[in-house]
């Protein structure tokens, strides 16, 4: 009640004074005077007539008087009338926690200014409200960005900071000051940080204020929110919503900027991926995609129209005629959110990319006919460096790490180390291809590699048997289907892959089913239906295997088949390599806001070391000192809040320096500006005891805000309560100016 | 009256004469000083008229020189002869106990009564004196001497003031004691029972009485004029009130002017002369009022 004054303790002391009337008139009857009375039945008859009517006189008396006392103790507390703005504001011994979203799509900029300045205006004017109520006012403020991290309490701009003059003078200049973040920090995170800020006290009246521009992509499907905000109200924490967003501008932004294959080599060429997502909700047509390439601009592409809600993908070539770490940097033109229309990449260009391949075939003829695919050698340059080792290699797993690619070529059965290591290598994004042969132990594999799903094969396999001939109709012996690997012949009218024959393959049990994983996919069939090619992805990496012999020469078995001497085998083996390696490049992505973090060896680096991060158009140097530990440094900075090029700066123990480059980018999704209007997001929090507010609605004078001073209308009232008390007191009282005597 | 003669009147001034006698003795001489001649004091046996003859008439008082001139038998009627008998009612009960000035209502009626008394004595006038609460407390029986005034102050010094009124009673009582013809002065404050006083003066006026009564009444019990809370304690009664007299003045006001009016018409009814005398007024106002009633009162017989 107390939270309605001014002052307080004013109300407080005076309060009690309202009692001061009952006192004096007690004081008074204890302390009456005696009068010895002759004429006592004139006064009984008095008092019997009039005894109502004069208790209700005094008791109006009374009344009027302790209402005097009440209206100037309130009078001099200065009671404050709020509207309803107020009331969101909560009373007295409130803690208010704002929720500011900076996510990247607040940058939002349309005909009503950008949306993040309006969470900014919305923020201060709830400050300088909650600080204009009186009582115990404590405020905290939450960036998204900064919610995300596991110790959120300290990265709170304020927390619990008692309200006043000096903190809204503060938050005014640091909101001034204040940028949105290009992360995609979500609402619930947020909501979720709330939770690990100090425990409240008893009294404590708790409102989390929310101020975001509730993007669809998040509050579409609210099911985390729910449990966040849920969890909150069970808190006896009130939750409301501030919408900082009128309007959905349309926006386009860049998804991907990627090497089509995992590692590429200097003096190759090789295919760039750019691909474009138009958020918004008409057809964005004549698209220019500009291009830079190590900081130099490049011809741009053109995306002729990309519909709504569609990402179209285009490829460029490019060619790295030195090793190294490359940048690429493609921009689209100016729109509704600057953000996300450009995109950052760093590709790394070997002298070589070294293959692995494990050879178990006799005389290592297979691993012959794919080195020679591979790395065809005189003037044909691949970038790859084909390695054929023995299956004891693999018993080193640690130089598996310096190839993104294996391949098992007739493999005898691996043992359970072996395998272990090969699958910790494809879930770190590494790729696997297997050929089978006449080592190949089909039942053995099935139980160790394929594990009922379990493993790394994508499927059992049974025995090699022959794929029968089929005079009649001639048909191909491979059936391919739509995938990179054969991206090269599908377009072709004379497809060479027809004329591969297979002969010998090895099948699968009858009862096994492609269609039981998703993770599985038949990539090519033979004629008999029997899967020939099948791939599997494991965690970030995948495997793909072929049921038949990579060598086409006769065996003990006989011939498997003549595809190394068809001309598809070159260009297939080198997509299906790529194809393995992607694994890696998917896995190097670099969303802003990750940690960036970068393992050196000990013996070969200073542990000081000097990070260049972008911040505008300038770069800021950060100085690092590498952590020690057994498997050597780890260097890592958080302050990756900026998409862009981020540089390490290294220096070896012979004084030579050295450069990592790596791009952040931030998240596409974050980009997608359909926002839901207040009724869809009441429709999406239906249940949820929440309070949902338009920014501009709450755009109030500030001495509006401050509310409705009572003391004028109180002083009014006192005076009137005075003179009706003077009325009646007059009444109920002996006058003689008004003499009247018994005659 | 000079002015100066007023103000020893006044009951302040005579308030610090200890002694009744005394006291009666300078408001009678004060009140005297004024005039030049009282109509009481003179020829007592005095013709008044002529009235036709009646058998049974005393002979001795037919006027024979009418008889002469005209032959009709007139009779001559003459003033009394005899010295007027004056009973003075007195109440001493509880209620007179109470003033709020320098003399109770109790201390005013005797000093009236006193007054009047010396003043009917030094003209030869009988007088006599009856104290009384419920019951009768002193009685002085009807004398004309000049010592029978230390006897009537004697009875009313006598009576302490405690009991309630009863009026009725008293009235009646007096009516039996004196039964001879003569004037009945009732000084009190008449509170009691009203039906039960007019009753009894009108049975006094029934018995021949000229009657007259003094109502004495303090400045306070006529405009009540107290604040404050309050605590009324019955001096004839175990009556009491808590109260804030400011909200029963009105009420208290208009039950005295019903008391009063009864009161006054009652007396008018029953050709009682009455006279409401406050105990602030001076004390002649009383001995003034008494001397008009008395010049008033042939007309009545």
């Amino acid at each position: 009640m107390f939270d309605l004054f001014t002052f307080p303790l004013l109300a407080k002391i005076g309060l009690p004074l309202v009692g001061l009337p009952v006192l004096i008139h007690l004081i008074n009857v204890l302390r009456h005077r005696r009068v010895k009375w002759a004429a006592m039945d004139f006064l009984l008859q008095s008092q019997k007539r009039q005894k109502r009517w004069i208790r209700l006189k005094e008791l109006l008396l009374l009344l009027l008087r302790m209402a005097a006392m009440a209206a100037v103790a309130f009078m001099l507390a200065q009671p404050v009338l709020r509207n309803q703005w107020s009331e969101l504001l909560g009373g007295s011994e409130t803690h208010h926690i704002v929720l500011l979203d900076d996510s990247y799509s607040m940058a939002d900029r349309g005909a009503e200014g950008v949306a993040f300045e309006r969470a900014k205006q919305v923020t201060l004017r709830l400050a300088r409200q909650a600080a204009a109520q009186g009582g115990a006012q404590r405020f905290t403020l939450l960036r998204y960005s900064q919610a995300g991290s596991s110790n959120a309490t300290g990265k709170h701009d304020w927390v619990q900071a008692e309200m006043g003059d000096m903190l809204i003078a503060d938050l005014e200049t640091r909101l001034a000051a204040m940028n949105v973040s290009q992360t995609a920090a979500t609402s619930a995170e947020a909501l979720e940080a709330v939770r690990s800020l100090p425990e409240r006290s008893e009294d404590e009246n708790r409102i989390v204020y929310v101020v975001s521009d509730f993007r669809a992509g998040e509050w579409n499907d609210p099911k985390n929110l729910h449990a966040a905000i849920g969890r909150l109200s069970a808190e006896k924490t009130t939750v409301r919503l501030v919408h900082c967003v009128d309007v959905s501008h349309p926006n386009l932004g860049i998804a991907r900027l990627e090497p089509e294959i995992g590692a590429s080599a200097a003096g190759v060429e090789q295919f760039i991926q750019v691909a474009v997502t138009n958020f918004g909700d008409a057809t964005a047509r004549r698209i220019a995609v500009s291009l830079e390439e190590n900081g130099h601009s490049r011809p741009g592409l053109a995306i002729e129209e990309i519909e709504p809600g569609e990402t179209v993908t285009r490829r460029f070539r490019v060619n790295f005629p030195t090793s190294g770490q490359h940048t690429l940097v493609a921009r689209l033109p100016a729109d509704a959110l600057e953000t996300d229309n450009v995109r950052y990449s760093v590709v790394d260009v070997a002298d070589e990319v070294p293959v692995l391949v494990i050879d178990g075939s006799e005389r290592n003829r297979d691993g012959f006919f794919l080195a020679s695919a591979l790395d065809p050698g005189g003037k044909v340059l691949m970038g790859l460096k084909p390695q054929i080792e023995s299956v004891s290699f693999l018993r080193k797993p640690e130089r598996l790490a310096e190839f993104s690619t294996i391949f098992l070529l007739d493999t005898p059965p691996l043992d359970d180390v072996d395998i272990a290591a090969l699958e910790a290598f494809v879930e770190q994004g590494g790729g696997i291809g297997v050929f089978v042969g006449e080592n190949t132990r089909g039942r053995t594999m099935s139980v160790s590699m394929y594990r009922n799903g379990g493993g790394m094969l994508p499927l059992p396999l049974s025995i090699s048997t022959n794929l029968l001939p089929d005079p009649v109709e001639n048909l191909p012996d491979l059936e391919v289907e739509q995938h990179p690997i054969f991206r090269s012949f599908l377009a072709m009218r004379n497809n060479p892959l027809d004329d591969v024959r297979i002969e010998r393959y090895f099948a699968v049990p009858d009862d096994w089913n492609a269609d039981e994983s998703a993770d599985v996919r038949v990539l090519a069939r033979l004629r008999n239906g029997a899967p020939l090619i099948v791939e599997k992805r494991l965690g970030n990496g995948r495997t793909v295997v072929v049921l038949t012999k990579v060598s086409p020469e006769a065996t003990s078995l006989g011939s498997w088949n003549d595809w190394a001497r068809n001309y598809s085998f070159l260009p297939t083996m080198m997509s299906l390599q790529a194809h393995l390696a992607a694994g890696r490049a998917v896995q190097q992505e670099r969303l802003v806001g990750a940690p960036l973090s970068l393992a050196l060896d000990a013996n070969r680096y200073h542990s000081q070391l000097q990070f260049a991060i972008p911040d505008g158009k300038r770069e800021r140097m950060v100085l690092l000192d590498a952590s020690k530990s057994a498997e050597g440094l780890l260097a890592e900075i958080v302050q990756t809040d900026r998409q862009g090029l981020y540089r390490a700066e290294l220096r070896t123990r012979d004084d030579d320096e050295e450069q990592r480059l790596f791009a952040y980018n931030v998240s596409p999704p974050e980009g997608d500006l359909h926002s839901l209007d207040v009724p869809q997001l009441a429709a999406r929090m239906g249940g949820l005891p929440i309070e949902i507010h338009r920014a501009a609605d709450l755009e109030y004078d500030p001495e509006e805000l401050a509310g409705f001073n009572l003391s004028q209308p109180l002083l009014f009232a006192l005076l009137a309560i005075l003179i009706v008390e003077q009325i009646l007191a007059y009444f109920c009282g002996y006058h003689p100016p008004a003499r009247r005597s018994a005659r | 009256m000079p002015e100066s003669t007023s103000k020893l009147l006044h009951p302040e001034a005579i308030h610090r004469i200890a002694r009744l006698e005394v006291r009666a003795r300078h408001v009678v001489e004060g009140f005297l000083s004024g005039m030049h001649r009282s109509p009481y004091f003179g020829n007592s046996i005095e013709f008044r008229q002529h009235r036709e003859y009646a058998p049974g008439d005393d002979l001795r008082h037919v006027d024979w020189k009418v008889w002469a001139k005209q032959d009709r038998y007139y009779v001559k009627q003459f003033e009394a002869d005899t010295n007027m008998r004056t009973t003075m009612l007195v109440d001493v009960s509880g209620s007179m106990q109470y003033g709020s000035g320098p003399m109770t209502k109790g201390d005013y009626a005797s000093t009236i009564a006193v007054s009047l008394a010396h003043l009917l004595l030094r003209q030869q006038d009988a007088v006599g004196c009856l104290a009384f609460d419920d019951a009768v407390r002193g009685k002085t029986p009807v004398r004309s001497q000049r010592n029978h005034l230390a006897a009537i102050i004697q009875s009313l010094e006598a009576a302490s003031p405690a009991n309630k009124t009863n009026m009725y009673d008293i009235l009646r009582q007096a009516a039996e004691t004196y039964p001879r013809r003569g004037m009945m002065i009732l000084i009190s404050d008449l509170l009691a029972d009203v039906e039960g006083t007019l009753k009894g003066l009108r049975m006094l006026r029934q018995r021949g009485h000229d009657v007259m009564v003094f109502h004495i009444l303090d400045d306070d019990e006529l405009d009540f004029p107290f604040n404050g809370p309050t605590r009324f304690e019955g001096l004839e009664s175990a009556d009491h009130l808590n109260c804030n007299p400011r909200a029963l003045r009105e009420g208290y006001l208009d039950a005295l002017e019903e008391f009063l009016d009864r009161v006054r018409r009652g007396c008018a009814g029953n050709t009682v002369d009455y006279a409401l005398i406050r105990t602030s007024e001076p004390l002649d106002a009383a001995l003034a009022k008494y001397l008009s009633n008395r010049l008033g009162m042939h007309h009545r017989n």
